[in-house]
Parts: C-alpha cells; sequence; structure tokens
C-alpha cells in the first residue's frame, strides 16, 4: 500500500482520470471511454516511466492547480498551459520532479485543447471492468465515476523504476484527417469542415457545405471511435472515445486510428480537412 | 426450418470486418450470438458486436491477417448453428404514463389506440433480447406488438432520463443511463439496467425473455 497521492486545488473546466480505454465490452454497451488524445497520453506515460496502460489525468483548457503530497515524478503532454512548478516555469513533453508539498499550476493554453497529467505509479483508482478510465454515461471508473473537482484527493500507484523517456518536440498539428474512404465518402472531400458546439467526449459534430441525404437510418450495427456518421443533414459526426456502441447512421468514413488525437486537440470553430487514406 | 442467405463480408476501417446478413429475424440473430461468442474466444480478437442482421469483429492486424480472418469467420458461420433463445423470462416493472411515460399520450394517437390499450399491448407481449448497444446494457428487445409500431420521434431529446421504457420500430427497450434518444418513452422502471458490480453487468442478455409489468 502507498500512501503517496496528488490533490486537486482547482479542477479546471473537465478534468477526468483516464486510461487506454475499457475493452472488449461494446457487446454489452460499454464504451471505450480511453484519452481523447492517445498519443499525448502515452508520451506522457513515457515520460515518467511508467507502464503501459497507467491512468493518468486529461484536462481541457488548463485552469487546474495540482499539490503533490509526495515526491513524485510528472509529466504534462498536449496543450501547453504555461504551467509553473512553485513559480518556476516547467516545459510541456519533458519529465519534471515535485518534491512534497509543491504546487502546480496550469493556465487557460493559447492553442490546443487538452493536456494529460501523467505522474510516477499512475492514478491509483479501483479498476472497474477491466480499466481506470473514467465512463461519464455509465458514472463509472476514475473517481466515483465522475468529473474531478476542486479538493479530490487522487492516490498514486508505486513509484516506478523503470527507465524514463527522453523529453521530445512538440508534435506539429495539422486538422487533416486521413481517412479511409466508404460508398458516401464524396461527402467528405474537397471541402473545409468546421468544429460544432455541439462536440464533445462521444463524437464531433462537423459543421460546413454538407450534402442532405435521404437514406435514413439503417438497421443498427456497430460503432467504433474513427468512424464518421452521416445523418441525414449531411453534416458528418467523427466518433471520439465515448462513442456510443451501436448506430444506425450511414458511414461516411473512418479516420485512422493514428489521427484521431487531432480532434481530441481540436477546439470549437477549428477547421478540418479529410484525405483519403488507402 | 430458416432459410439463411449467404452473408457478406467486408473490411470497414483499418481493423474490423462486418458481416451482414438482409435479415433481422430472431433465426438469424441467435446464429449471430452464437457466432460472435465463438469470435470472442479468438485471442485476436478484440471485440465482437452484434447489431440487427449483422456481427461487427475487431482484429488486431499485428497478428492476424483481414483475408486469413474472413476465411477463419465464413467457415465458423458454416459451422454455427445457433444458440438457443433463453427459457428464464426476465420481469421488469414499469409505471406506465404520466411524467415518467411523457409519449404514451402521442403514441396512442398516433396508433389509433386509448392509452391503456397501448399499456395492455406492451405489456401482454414477450420479448427477446436481440443484441445489446448504444449504452453500456441498453438492451434491443424484438417482439413489440405490430400495433405499437411508429418511427423514431423527428426530434430527438437531449435528455432520456435513466429508466425509461421505450418503443420505436419494431423495437422496445430500457434506457440505462440518463442520454440523448429517440424513441417515444412511455413508462419508466426502477430496475437497474447495467450494474459493473454485477457479472454479467447487463442486466439482459441476447437470448433473454423480457415481459414488462405494469406496477
Amino acid at each position: 500500500m502507498s500512501d503517496r497521492a496528488i490533490t486537486l486545488e482547482r479542477a479546471g473546466l473537465q478534468s477526468l482520470v483516464v486510461d487506454r480505454g475499457r475493452f472488449g465490452l461494446r457487446h454489452q454497451g460499454v464504451g471505450w471511454c480511453g484519452a481523447l488524445d492517445l498519443r499525448s497520453y502515452t508520451i506522457a506515460n513515457e515520460l515518467v516511466g511508467n507502464s503501459e496502460g497507467a491512468a493518468a489525468i486529461e484536462i481541457v483548457l488548463g485552469d487546474v492547480i495540482v499539490r503533490f503530497e509526495t515526491a513524485s515524478q510528472f509529466a504534462l503532454a498536449g496543450a501547453d498551459c504555461g504551467a509553473e512548478l512553485d513559480g518556476v516555469p516547467v516545459a510541456t513533453w519533458s519529465p519534471h520532479a515535485a518534491c512534497a508539498g509543491a504546487r502546480l499550476i496550469l493556465r487557460r493554453p493559447r492553442a490546443w485543447m487538452r493536456t494529460i497529467l501523467a505522474v510516477d505509479g499512475g492514478i491509483d483508482v479501483p479498476l472497474v471492468l477491466g480499466s481506470r478510465t473514467t465512463d461519464l454515461i455509465a458514472a463509472m471508473g476514475g473517481l466515483a465515476g465522475r468529473a474531478l473537482r476542486a479538493g479530490d484527493r487522487l492516490a498514486l500507484g508505486p513509484a516506478s523504476r523503470t527507465a524514463r523517456r527522453a523529453p521530445v518536440a512538440s508534435p506539429d498539428i495539422d486538422c487533416v484527417l486521413r481517412t479511409i474512404a466508404q460508398p458516401l465518402s464524396d461527402h467528405l472531400w474537397d471541402r473545409t469542415w468546421t468544429v460544432g458546439h455541439e462536440s464533445n467526449r462521444m463524437g464531433y459534430r462537423l459543421k460546413g457545405d454538407a450534402m442532405p441525404h435521404d437514406l435514413g437510418m439503417l438497421p443498427s450495427r456497430a460503432v467504433f471511435p474513427g468512424f464518421i456518421q452521416l445523418p441525414p443533414s449531411g453534416e458528418p459526426i467523427v466518433l471520439l472515445s465515448d462513442a456510443q456502441t451501436t448506430g444506425g447512421y450511414p458511414l461516411a468514413g473512418v479516420v485512422i486510428e493514428e489521427d484521431l488525437w487531432k480532434l481530441g486537440q481540436a477546439p470549437i470553430g477549428a477547421q478540418v480537412r479529410f484525405v483519403r487514406w488507402e | 426450418m430458416h432459410e439463411f442467405g449467404a452473408p457478406n463480408l467486408r473490411r470497414v476501417g483499418q481493423s474490423t470486418i462486418v458481416l451482414e446478413c438482409d435479415d433481422t429475424s430472431t433465426a438469424m440473430q441467435q446464429r449471430l450470438w452464437a457466432l460472435a461468442r465463438v469470435a470472442r474466444s479468438w485471442p485476436h480478437i478484440g471485440e465482437a458486436v452484434i447489431g440487427a442482421g449483422n456481427l461487427s469483429v475487431v482484429f488486431d492486424g499485428r497478428v492476424v491477417a483481414y483475408e486469413a480472418l474472413r476465411v477463419e469467420l465464413e467457415a465458423a458461420w458454416e459451422r454455427t448453428l445457433g444458440d438457443a433463445v433463453s427459457e428464464r423470462t426476465i420481469e421488469i416493472v414499469v409505471r406506465y404514463g404520466g411524467d415518467e411515460g411523457a409519449d404514451l399520450r402521442d403514441v396512442a394517437e398516433a396508433c389509433g389506440l386509448r392509452e391503456d390499450e397501448v399499456i395492455a399491448l406492451h405489456a401482454s407481449a414477450t420479448y427477446v433480447v436481440a443484441f445489446v448497444g448504444f449504452l453500456p446494457g441498453f438492451a434491443y428487445l424484438d417482439g413489440l406488438d405490430e400495433r405499437l409500431r411508429l418511427p423514431r420521434r423527428a426530434a430527438p431529446r437531449t435528455r432520456v432520463p435513466a429508466g425509461s421504457v421505450a418503443i420505436a420500430g419494431a423495437q422496445s427497450g430500457v434506457y440505462p443511463f440518463d442520454s440523448p434518444g429517440g424513441w417515444h418513452v412511455i413508462g419508466r422502471t426502477a430496475q437497474r439496467m447495467f450494474d459493473p458490480d454485477r457479472e454479467p453487468a447487463a442486466l439482459l442478455q441476447p437470448g433473454d425473455r423480457v415481459r414488462f409489468v405494469p406496477a
């Protein structure tokens, strides 16, 4: 039993305990609900030497204060929130050491949406159906199945002994989504789409020069993160981590796994394009 | 004896195979339940999800090639007879109408029935779980009386309360959690449809028989 812990003094807009996801139960209606930017999640864990699948915190638009109850290694990846540890700037995409009692302040980022905070040992919440990630709809996983609040204390696993990864350069983001074509994909190409207001962890609704269709609903079938659904309005919905497990809208294409993180970092109003990927 | 057409198999995206038939009969679903159960036991399969007359399988492309898995699935389909409909019947107690069944009046009007006739028809049928999907523990129930079949609501609700008992098309279902939804809500149950501490977590499993009992 480890008494290592962190406490959130400010929780921001929406901070969630996440891991890669809750897999193998979509036939029971259970979504994956993993980190929206899996790329940043993976890098942050590697930077502190965590085992693959350790739970971290996904923060939306910064504005978070974390107090380290015990000495810890930590790393931030994703949106650069101008973070400071006891007043000293700390770089994103790089591992850092915090003393017991140190306070980490994240401000609102100038670009990008989400920041992953990984702490060595990982966030130690109970496994629920094989995962620690938060499922907001079923109110399970994470901390009591909900977004984190100010005052929440999160236990950490035992400090890791594995080698830490060296700092990495911040990846470029281009909002070009490589997409595997489907019969209806002609609706997608050669135009720019704007991330709409009704976008969330279930899916991003895109607005633009849409072509309505009258195909209506099809027999229900499995859908997965990356699937692009086409409701009758013709405005595509790209499904993300918290997507429902079945749906009836026609499929307009599938965004490849390697590019889904870009949507996790695209704010409302961002412009995105789809390009054909073979 | 049910005549099955040959299924169509195709790849969707990087790592999903969809097997589908133009057939959403219970006999077809029974065969899909069995095929999904078999596929889930294969080590290179991450998910095997049934829909209405279709099965989607997510595979690990580092371990198995699409063509090899396609052949494997076709062979499994040929040998699969189908799982039986369960002997057990699960009863779900429903308070119909009022605030908890906000669409009961509209459903009655659209079907040319009285509200008590809608309740009687909904509660007299025995349903079979065709598949589970959408939300954790949401069971798609086949067996809705033909007189109650309506298209989904023109405008989906942004929030349907947990426990809502609803109908759409040829199916009925119970919303396990607060969620958006486009089905017609005719009542509510206090039954917990999904509990991660229970095994299995979803109360209703494919093949289960279900009856609704007015409170």
